[in-house]
């Protein structure tokens, strides 16, 4: 008996410590975020977590749609409460007349979640990285000499008043900063880029980079008048 | 001697163990707790997942009879007019015979005539009063339109034609933190009280027709049980006046007698016949039947006035279960006779004859 006691101890708390990496590690992300939709007798998890006879990998309901469609994996998740119901935010990114960052709907990392997890609230927007350049630098390199300065102190205030947030940028983001800085804060990928609701045929910026009909360019004036 | 020959292959079987096990000192408990966890785990995941693997248990039961009639993922075009189209619509309803699909995505109304071609459009331009921001539920009470523009926190009154006939600004001083209603789920009653889903507040706001609130039920949080909802969505009301309430996040249907007072409810959160995803919008047939849609299910379940569960609603092969959905994201709901009308976020318009 004394044998197997020591064991069954290192494989029982072995056990607890998985379980606890997997579901309470990310618990304490969820509890007290936006995501943390409890009411009294139904748990913050169970409104993507969809209890009883779940199927699936992570117990969530999937439509019953099938694969290769473009409506498949964490989509009807995401959508069956960012659209417009649950909350009236982000239903943008579910916008198909506005264009989008490319993703291959329903494939593991390469679909909302090459970007967010419904966990992690400290970045904000539930972004996988702290905003800007990391999260998009983490898959397209770090900007080489010829680019664009990121992550310079950004001196100059932009020109508000030129500003249409109804073009481009639907969130509401800031020229600046994901995370809702202000002027002051440095420059970073989504000061010109929009993840979700670019300007179309733009490569996702937020402003017209060319104007046809003169030689300023809209987007770079915003910052060099 | 006593004992007899050991078993060649198990005494150098077990010569060999104990040397490798004192080669490894103290280590070897790590090796036979790591066989324990392997072990464990795979029993904890034949247990937990293997049976479901086998069969995939979603909606799978009773498939509800009813016949696709039409389809419209996009309005027709009209004779000489550019083509148009909706972007993510909620909603319809049905005045004076003809359908006003509400064009969330465009912040519009599209009336159709029978062919399913856009005659008219309703929007800011026949009365700036129009001004939708992101619409989420349209009714009628056969004379005039009832919209719930969400993103203004106010109910609009139209006549057909698009005249605004009242704006009900939802000042709501109750409201927690002063965070302004945010209407998702409309209907009207027989006596004209308006009955209002707050998504901000969780809770069933009822006006009278000059818009004066007159009752909010629910606790003004997310709760559950007799004391409130968690997000109301889609509100239907009987041939007796009783109110039906989708009860989004708690996964269940509210059943309310005509004054508010709490009767029963249905449903729970789940993905399997009867259960719930995330319900979305209810509506209720002259035999009683209650429908109700199903964003994540992908479905339209149907039950009886008592909540019985009668099957479901929208696989392409009628009566296949395991067939396709034929919708996306499936949310407005209207019956009108026997056509029960589903709205679909992504695909538009279905008409199904469901058969008394
Ligand atoms: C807003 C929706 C949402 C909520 C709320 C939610 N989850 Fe998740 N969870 C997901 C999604 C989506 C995935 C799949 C992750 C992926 O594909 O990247 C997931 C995956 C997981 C996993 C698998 C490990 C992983 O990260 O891939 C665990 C464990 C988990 N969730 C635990 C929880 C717990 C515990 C709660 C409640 C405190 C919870 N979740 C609440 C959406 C949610
Ligand atoms: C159960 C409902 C629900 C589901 C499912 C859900 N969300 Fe959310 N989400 C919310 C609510 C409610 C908010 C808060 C919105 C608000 O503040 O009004 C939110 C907020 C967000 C935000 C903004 C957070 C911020 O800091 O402002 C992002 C980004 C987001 N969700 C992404 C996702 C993604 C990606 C998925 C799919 C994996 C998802 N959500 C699934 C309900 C949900
Ligand atoms: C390339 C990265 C990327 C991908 C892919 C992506 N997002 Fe986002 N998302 C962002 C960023 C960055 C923001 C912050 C707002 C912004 O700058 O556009 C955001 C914002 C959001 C918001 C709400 C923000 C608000 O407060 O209005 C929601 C909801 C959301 N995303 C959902 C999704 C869903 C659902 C998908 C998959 C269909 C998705 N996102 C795919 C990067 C991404
Ligand atoms: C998980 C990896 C990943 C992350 C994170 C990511 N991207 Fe991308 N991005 C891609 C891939 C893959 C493509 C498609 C490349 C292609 O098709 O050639 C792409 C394409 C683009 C494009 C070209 C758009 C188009 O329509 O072709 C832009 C602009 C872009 N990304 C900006 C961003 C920004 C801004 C961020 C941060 C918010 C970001 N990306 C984060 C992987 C990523
Ligand atoms: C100062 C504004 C600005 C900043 C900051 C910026 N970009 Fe761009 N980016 C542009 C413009 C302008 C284009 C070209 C648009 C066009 O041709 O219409 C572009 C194009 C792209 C493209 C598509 C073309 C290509 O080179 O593959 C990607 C991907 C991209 N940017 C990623 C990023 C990432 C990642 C960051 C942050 C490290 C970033 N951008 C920061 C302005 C900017
Ligand atoms: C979000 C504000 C912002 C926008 C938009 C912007 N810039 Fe800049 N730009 C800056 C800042 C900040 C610097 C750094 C200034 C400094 O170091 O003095 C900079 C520096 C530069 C430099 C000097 C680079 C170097 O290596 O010294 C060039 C060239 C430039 N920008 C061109 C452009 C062009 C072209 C566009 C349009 C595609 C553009 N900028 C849009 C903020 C912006």
């Amino acid at each position: 008996m004394r044998r197997i006691v020591p064991p069954l101890a290192v494989a029982v708390a072995m056990l607890l410590a998985l379980g606890a990496y997997g579901a309470f590690g990310q618990q304490g992300h969820v509890i007290g975020s936006k995501h943390d939709l409890a009411s009294p007798g139904v748990a913050a998890c169970e409104q993507c977590h969809i209890p009883h006879d779940a199927y699936g990998d992570y117990l969530w309901a999937r439509g019953p749609n099938p694969a290769g469609e473009t409506y498949v994996g964490v989509r009807p998740l995401c959508y069956s409460c960012h659209d417009g119901t649950v909350t009236e935010e982000g239903r943008y990114a579910f916008d198909e007349t506005l264009s989008q960052h490319p993703t291959v709907p329903g494939e593991p990392s390469k679909d909302c979640d090459m970007c967010h997890n419904a966990h992690t609230p400290e970045y904000g927007n539930f972004l996988l990285f702290p905003s800007g350049a990391n999260l998009c630098r983490s898959c397209h390199g770090k900007a080489g000499p010829t680019d664009h300065p990121v992550d310079v102190d950004a001196a100059v205030a932009p020109l508000d008043s030129q500003w249409n947030p109804s073009t481009g940028d639907l969130s509401g983001t800031r020229l600046w900063d994901a995370a809702g800085a202000g002027p002051g804060n440095q420059v970073k990928c989504l000061s010109c880029h929009s993840a979700h609701g670019g300007l179309e045929g733009s490569d996702l910026s937020t402003m017209p980079y060319r104007d046809p009909t003169s030689t300023i360019s809209p987007l770079c004036q915003n910052c060099h008048p | 001697m006593k004992q007899g020959p050991m078993p060649l292959w198990g005494s150098r079987f077990r010569r060999w163990i104990g040397e490798r096990m004192q080669a490894l000192g103290r280590q070897r408990w790590l090796l036979v707790a790591l066989g324990l966890v392997a072990l464990l785990g795979l029993v904890v995941y034949l247990v937990a997942f293997f049976p479901q693997r086998a069969s995939n248990p979603r909606v799978t039961t009773s498939v509800f009879q009813a016949a696709l009639m039409e389809h419209l993922q996009a309005p027709q075009p009209l004779d000489g007019q550019p083509p148009i189209t909706w972007n993510q619509p909620a909603g319809m309803a049905v005045l004076h015979g003809t359908r006003f699909v509400l064009d969330t995505g465009n912040d519009r109304i599209l009336e159709l005539d029978d062919a399913g071609a856009v005659r008219a459009i309703i929007d800011r331009t026949i009365d700036e009063r129009v001004a939708l921001q992101g619409p989420m539920a349209i009714a009628s009470d056969g004379e005039y339109l009832y919209v719930a523009n969400s993103g203004a926190h106010q109910i609009l009154v139209l006549t057909p034609a698009g005249q605004v006939v009242k704006a009900i600004d939802l000042a709501n001083p109750e409201a927690p933190d002063g965070v302004p209603p945010r209407p998702i789920g409309l209907a009207v009653a027989a006596n004209g009280d308006i009955l209002v889903s707050d998504a901000a507040s969780h809770r069933v706001l009822r006006y009278d027709p000059d818009g004066r609130l007159l009752q909010a039920i629910g606790a003004g949080k997310r709760e559950s049980g007799t004391k409130g909802f968690n997000t109301p969505g889609g509100i239907a009301i009987d041939a007796a006046g009783n109110i039906y309430v989708v009860d989004i996040l708690n996964g269940r249907v509210v059943q309310l007698s005509p004054d508010g007072a709490f009767l029963g409810q249905f449903g729970e959160l789940g993905d399997t016949a009867g259960t719930f995803s995330r319900p979305k919008e209810v509506a209720i047939d002259a035999t009683g039947k209650v429908y109700v849609s199903d964003g994540l299910l992908a479905a339209v379940q149907v039950f009886g006035p008592q909540g019985e569960y009668l099957g479901f609603i929208g696989r392409e092969e009628p009566g296949d279960s395991d067939s396709g959905s034929l919708f996306r994201a499936p949310a407005g709901l209207k019956v009108a006779g026997d056509t029960l009308y589903v709205v679909d976020r992504f695909l538009g318009l279905f008409a199904f004859q469901v058969l008394p």
